[in-house]
């Protein structure tokens, strides 16, 4: 499904006429991916990014995710940030100032298409650290784009939602697959309920929804669950346990549900469409794309979907000899199924900038 | 106390430490509109499993999510029965 040697997402979305008909739908304004390829929300200033270290930084009344403005400014420096973009002006706060700074408009302009040197992106992740002080996460195109198989996603009409940020990884997963895909997406808002969420779903016929255990328990609450009838529900960020898949099965009865295990650092290590909770033992020492291994009772998973490091480290630190992640995450067998043994781990999950080099 | 005046207890302690307003709390209350956030009903849902040794969410059966004040109760109702029963016949 990539193109060869793609490297930025707008080499995956081809021509205009590859993207008609296709949206990303806000809370408040949506876009069609077609002006997005045709269009210009920079003041054509694109190219001047070309090469540099860019925060990205949309007015968000919650704030970031895990990025609280204490810690704004080192993680600009730490960071290497030699470019801002923005809808407002953080490059007015102290401390928080670049070299460069691209003001981004509420709306796009149609505008030639720049043609730009074709060059690895790297993306950096913000995750919560256990001092406070976010962890930044070095990935790239391809490991954020490895667990999105060719041929996947290939229906013409698929609508992608999801509860997530999509600043997080889990969020930024599920928007890469519409995106890399033929779907459109439906963009969940901070400050709507769950309720207005699967209104907003519904209205667009969702086809195909993501969210964390948490946030499916919230729509199962909600009297507007019943306004999608997605084809695939998807869960990951938490564990999902039986009682939820039973419930979201029983809800949506013509949906397949399938659970997924992710971590910023790991990528995304194994998805499980069979309906139960955990994941089947023959998945531990198999040789493939994912590679998965148990030591100390401690999850531990290889693949290329992993982080390359942590921004300022010249690898990862967060790998063993053979380049395992260790996803500090308690397995145990139980009858034929591996369970993990948080409950309701913290996502630890997200993003907030990107694009370097 | 019965489970739905526990329930009502806690919602209510739970409106006060966030100092939040509650609308009346009847039978028919949207759980997701009664004014606690989503953080408050996790915290719901904890202090339910200090206070009743029971969390529905994670070990009923029941395959039906509560949607009103009275479903919740409910689910916790059945789900004390079922453990009532469960333990009766391991007696």
């Amino acid at each position: 499904m990539l193109p060869n040697r793609a490297t930025s997402l707008r080499d995956t979305l081809g021509n205009a006429s590859d993207c008609s008909g296709r949206f990303l739908w806000g809370a408040t304004a949506s876009v069609s991916l077609r002006d997005l390829l045709c269009g210009t929300s920079l003041g054509g200033r694109l190219r001047e990014l070309s090469g540099r270290s860019v925060l990205i930084a949309t007015r968000d009344p919650r704030g970031t995710p895990d990025l609280s403005s204490e810690h704004l400014s080192a993680v600009i420096a730490k960071g290497g940030v030699d470019a801002i973009v923005s809808d407002w002006g953080l490059h007015q706060r102290e401390h928080c100032d670049a070299p460069l700074h691209v003001r981004c408009g509420p709306t796009i302009t149609r505008a030639p298409r720049v043609q730009v040197d074709p060059q690895a992106t790297e993306w950096v992740l913000l995750t919560s650290g256990t001092t406070g002080a976010p962890k930044m996460l070095v990935h790239n195109f391809a490991s954020l784009t490895a667990p999105i198989k060719s041929g996947q996603n290939q229906e013409t009409d698929v609508v992608w939602g999801t509860f997530y940020d999509i600043r997080r990884y889990g969020g930024l997963q599920i928007l890469l697959r519409a995106i890399l895909g033929r779907g459109s997406f439906v963009l969940s808002s901070a400050d709507e309920s769950a309720g207005d969420y699967l209104g907003r779903l519904g209205a667009h016929a969702v086809t195909h929804i993501s969210g964390t255990p948490s946030h499916w328990r919230r729509a199962l609450m909600s009297p507007a669950v019943r306004a999608i009838a997605p084809r695939y529900v998807r869960l990951s960020g938490e564990i999902a346990d039986q009682a939820i898949l039973n419930a979201l099965r029983s809800c949506y009865p013509q949906a397949s549900i399938g659970h997924a295990y992710a971590s910023t650092e790991a990528g995304v290590g194994f998805e499980v469409n069979d309906g139960l909770e955990g994941f089947p033992p023959s998945t531990i020492g198999a040789r493939g794309e994912v590679e998965m291994k148990i030591e100390d009772s401690s999850l531990r998973i290889r693949s290329a979907r992993a982080a390359d490091r942590h921004v300022g480290e010249e690898g990862p630190a967060f790998v063993d000899d053979e380049g395992f992640v260790d996803t500090g995450d308690v397995v145990e067998l139980r009858g034929d199924r591996y369970l993990i043994q948080i409950k309701f781990k913290q996502n630890r999950s997200s993003t907030c900038f990107g694009n370097s080099n | 106390m019965s489970i739905m005046e526990i329930v009502i207890c806690e919602i209510q302690q739970i409106a006060a430490e966030k100092k939040g307003n509650l609308p009346p709390l009847t039978d028919d209350l949207v759980l997701l509109e009664s004014g606690l956030d989503s953080l408050g009903i996790a915290i719901l849902v904890a202090r339910l499993e200090e206070t009743l040794g029971l969390d529905p969410f994670t070990e009923s059966d029941d395959i039906s999510y509560p949607v009103t004040l009275g479903d919740f109760v409910r689910f916790y109702e059945n789900a004390a029965k079922s453990r009532d029963v469960a333990s009766g016949y391991a007696r």
